[in-house]
């Protein structure tokens, strides 16, 4: 396994970064806003190389999980476990990492052969994904969709995020401005989907661009807004990992980089919904691991309105458990024999969370009731006239104050703070928000016409013979289409 | 397995059973309240013997999958299948059958051996889930809790459902009033649950009693109300499973049959909440296939809003789909050695749905639109002076005005009718409702204390160790006290 140092030493590649608010940033590794997410994936690499991180993350043979392409129950399981263990550690906001990275480069190869536009396409992507295991890179995933003023052009030719300026011997080069993506700024190279609507040979093509390539431009969104001090934010301090957008001046694309793919919005994310829906999961148990904690250190253990809380928080999150221990236990395998998560249970457990998030938010706001609200911070605690009085107000019941204000502290900023917010906005829309998971649950559902036509059994005429096909064939909703104001330009 | 007509034959047994509002019954096979029911318990032995049937309801060597002690994932994975294909030919309303029965057998040896009062106490109910498989005899269930007259009377004392008269050689003889289970008429054998109050030895009894012993009187509900036709009420016509209770006069219950066990009766209920989720799925995944029949019939297979009116129950469906194949490959051993499905995955799936139901219903109301509310029945198509209108207004698209007119009566049927008011009453009781699913999801999840420890791996300072073993181990909420009325009432 790459060591965090590698990781470290490759992020200065001269890459060109500028972030919303903080200008041009010369080095990811050492900035303000960015150096606290470069150590968290560093810690990430080098957790590999922890023994008592082994038998959660390393297989028995020594491969990363991140890193393995899952052809059994028992390795899908092994690499959800990994996913599991490790995003929780953030509480669900780390929610790209190398992992991810390796799951979008499973997506392209299964996409490019399910494709089967021409061998070397294949061949290609086949190769990406056996480099990417192997030297661990880290890659991460843009839609490839334009941007608002792009798609404000008056000449709806114009309406893309890129063009192709020219093909060469080595490649393509390429012009424009691609919308939201994540980690950015701390991943080696992104993967750029077919929604710019390039096409080569007439296939939809996804490409790789490197983060450090000459002409690209990677521009960070503002960050979370938060408190300088960790014992106020310990979270938002370390976990905000930026999203952003990325330019493209004339970049050289080789063509081993290009790949035909399946067009289905299924087919890149085949994998990274599963990833997804394990960040939501370990942000709700991280939820749920709060208001235990809460409930202890505010003495509501007996409290049996505590309880039902604490039930209403279990339920959500046993729901999703059962959702994806159905999807592992129950997969579905490529032609070429990957094992992927069923995606109907997935859908049904995202959909089932995307319900219950407000509320289970709402639930840690209401458990710890108003000293949520009021706890001091560590500098007020060491406050000289205040110190007595407040651990008369916070201490007690085997708890300190400093030690009581660090947990309602923590809650506060897991589900009260602007990282907590940039979460939910951001959920809303990365995977196509609940739309995308209700359309994504119509396609896998698979069961139309055996249900409808069972129940006609019920019925003593001859009935027509139903096709419901349709309604779990049917595309994904087209991107809401953006109405030119009138005169404006 | 014993054929139809055998289960047929064996309800004609002097069992003593009347209906409330049609008197006595003096022979279910035959009485219009009670013969429907019979013909679809009679079906359901029969079609395992079906050659079509055999691959969905038979294990390989012929074992009905009925009636099988599960080893592994794979004997559930069949035993579920056969429940939810079963449990979809009456829309999830019959909920009590002899594979059910077979589930109480196997509930009943896992609570003797987790109580633990005995070897012998074991071997006797083993020898009962034994006879049961042996003979097919159909077997229902009731907690064993009072009617509400005896949880009012004065002497807390008198509040049980049952006591004990004397002891014989032969075995205790019971009498009292036992509350409400479900399909007693139907069924030969009722275990009656530790919440009857009887004690033996310091031991809490639960016993099967025979539904045809002297003694006993079986007393079912009123019917629910229904068009007699077979078109306008398609389901209430066939699938009115009649709960009951049951009075107990002087009856001998042989020590055979008399099992001791812990005051809950979650022991019992092993499997049982298991077949429950099946029931409530076979009902929501019928109200898609109304749903999908409908959205065909009436031409919205493109109409956005009733699409995504489909995928909200196509959600519901999957949840429990998700959460049932979760329980079943991801099982739980037993005290006697036989698997069990993973009772969270199950509580969730139970939560999920308690939650989904209403909207459910409320959905297959809207999406027919008001076509549901007007739609006519066969002999009004059949009226001369309403036929042409009626078959303007109805037909067309592919279907004649009676076969959609049929569709939009089932959907009546199913989500509008006393049958439906009766399934929800019921089963927000049947198994504890909501509250009861919640506290054994509040026993069964098993990650307190790592999860509240590992947020505080979150501080870079000591912390308290946290332990929350206190909340699963509560006890079950307590049945609700009845509280007798001032001395002037009484």
């Amino acid at each position: 396994m790459r060591t965090g140092a590698d990781y470290r030493a490759a992020l200065r590649d001269g890459r060109k970064v500028v972030i919303m608010g903080g200008g041009a940033i010369e080095d990811v590794v050492t900035h303000p806003a960015t150096a606290a997410m470069v150590e968290q994936y560093i810690a990430w690499y080098d957790r590999h190389r922890d023994p008592e991180w082994a038998g959660t993350l390393v297989a028995p043979d020594g491969t990363p999980w991140a890193f393995v392409l899952p052809r059994t129950v028992d390795e899908a399981q092994a690499v959800g476990r990994s996913i599991a263990k490790t995003i929780f550690l953030s509480a669900g906001n780390i929610t790209h990492t190398p992992h991810y990275g390796h799951l979008i480069a499973m997506g392209v190869l299964a996409a490019a052969e399910k494709q089967n536009a021409a061998p070397h396409y294949i061949a290609n992507a086949a190769a990406y994904r056996e480099g990417v295991a192997r030297d661990q890179r880290f890659i991460t995933f843009c839609g490839g969709a334009p941007i608002v003023g792009q798609r404000m052009q008056p000449d709806p030719a114009d309406r893309v995020s890129v063009k192709i300026v020219r093909e060469t011997d080595s490649g393509l080069v390429l012009r424009g401005q691609l919308g939201m993506h994540t980690s950015p700024a701390y991943a080696e190279e992104v993967y750029v989907g077919t929604l710019t609507g390039l096409q080569i040979d007439k296939q939809p093509i996804g490409f790789i661009v490197p983060v450090g390539a000459r002409g690209v431009t990677t521009l960070c969104r503002k960050p979370a807004a938060r408190e300088a001090n960790p014992f106020m934010a310990p979270l938002s301090s370390r976990y905000d990992e930026l999203d952003g957008q990325m330019w493209l001046d004339d970049v050289l694309i080789p063509w081993e980089r290009v790949f035909a793919v399946d067009p289905a919005p299924e087919a890149i994310p085949r994998w990274l919904r599963w990833h997804h829906l394990y960040g939501w999961l370990a942000k709700a148990e991280f939820t749920l691991g709060l208001a235990f904690a809460l409930t202890d250190a505010l003495g509501l253990r007996e409290h049996d309105l505590t309880i039902e809380y604490l039930v209403d928080i279990i339920a959500e999150v046993q729901i999703v458990r059962s959702c994806i221990a159905a999807a592992e236990l129950e997969p579905e395998f490529t032609p070429s024999g990957y094992c992927v998560p069923n995606h109907a249970h997935l859908a049904a457990g995202g959909i089932s969370l995307f319900k219950a998030r407000q509320r289970i938010a709402e639930l840690l706001r209401v458990i710890p009731g108003s000293s949520l609200v009021v706890a001091p911070g560590d500098a007020d605690l060491q406050i000289p006239e205040l110190a007595q009085g407040l651990e008369e107000s916070f201490g007690g019941g085997g708890y300190t104050a400093r030690q009581r204000s660090a947990l309602l502290l923590m809650a506060w900023d897991h589900v009260s703070s602007a990282l907590d917010g940039r979460e939910s906005a951001f959920e809303l829309h990365a995977s196509g928000g609940l739309p995308g998971w209700r359309a994504w649950l119509r396609r896998s559902f698979t069961d139309y016409n055996r249900l409808a036509n069972a129940v006609l059994e019920f019925i003593d005429l001859d009935m027509p013979e139903i096709d419901a096909s349709m309604i779990g064939a049917a595309p994904v909703g087209s991107r809401r289409a953006v109405t030119l104001p009138a005169g404006k330009k | 397995m014993r054929s139809g007509a055998d289960y047929r034959e064996a309800l004609r047994d002097g069992r003593v059973v009347y209906v409330m509002g049609e008197g006595r019954v003096d022979d279910v096979t035959t009485h219009p309240a009670t013969r429907a029911m019979v013909d679809e318990y009679v079906a359901w032995h029969d079609r395992h013997r079906d050659p079509a049937w055999a691959e969905r309801l038979l294990r390989p060597d012929g074992t009905p999958w009925a009636f099988v002690r599960p080893q592994g994932k794979d004997d559930l994975a069949g035993m579920g299948r056969s429940y939810a294909e079963t449990c979809f030919l009456s829309a999830g309303n019959i909920t009590h059958d002899p594979g059910y029965g077979h589930l109480i057998a196997m509930g009943i040896l896992n609570a003797v051996a987790e109580h633990g009062a005995g070897p012998e106490h074991t071997e006797r109910a083993r020898a009962y889930l034994d006879l049961i498989d042996r003979t097919g005899r159909f077997l229902t269930f009731s907690a064993g809790s009072a009617p509400i007259g005896y949880r009012l009377r004065p002497d807390p004392a008198e509040r049980a459902a049952a006591k004990i008269e004397r002891q014989t050689d032969k075995g205790i003889v019971v009498s009292g009033r036992i509350g409400m289970h479900t399909s007693p008429c139907y069924a030969e054998d009722i275990y009656v649950g530790s919440l009857c109050g009887l004690q033996l030895d310091g031991h809490a009894v639960s016993f099967v009693v025979e539904a045809a012993a002297k003694g006993v009187t079986t007393l079912c509900r009123k019917l629910a109300p229904r068009d007699p036709s077979r078109f306008m009420a398609p389901l209430s016509n066939r699938f009115d499973e009649l709960d009951g209770t049951l009075w107990l006069d002087e009856v001998l219950i042989p020590w055979e049959r008399v099992f001791l066990v812990d005051a809950s009766p979650e022991p019992v209920a092993r499997w049982l909440m298991w077949h429950h989720l099946y029931g409530w799925g076979a009902r929501a995944e019928f109200s898609l296939g109304l749903g999908l029949a409908l959205a065909d019939a009436m031409g919205l297979k493109g109409n956005d809003a009733t699409v995504e009116y489909l995928v909200d129950l196509m959600a519901a469906v999957q949840t429990i789909r998700a959460c049932q194949t979760a329980g079943v490959r991801d099982p739980e051993n037993t005290a006697i050695g036989y698997v069990a499905p993973n009772q969270r995955h199950v509580m969730a799936g139970g939560i999920a749905l308690f939650k989904a139901r209403q909207q459910i219903a409320e959905i297959l109301r809207i999406v027919p639109g008001s076509s549901l509310v007007v739609a006519p029945g066969d002999t009004d198509l059949a009226d001369d002076g309403l036929a042409a209108g009626l078959a303007e207004a109805f037909a067309g698209g592919g279907y004649s005005a009676k076969q959609r007119a049929a569709l939009l009566q089932l959907a009546w049927d199913h989500v509008s009718s006393g049958l439906d008011g009766r399934e929800s009453a019921f089963e927000l009781h049947a198994s504890g409702g909501m509250p009861a699913w919640r506290g054994r999801l509040r026993q069964s999840f098993q990650d307190y204390n790592e999860l509240a420890n590992a947020v505080l791996q979150q501080l870079a300072f000591e912390m308290p160790r946290i332990d929350l073993g206190g909340i699963p181990a509560r006890a079950m909420a307590p049945r609700r006290v009845n509280a007798p009325p001032a001395d002037d009432k009484r």
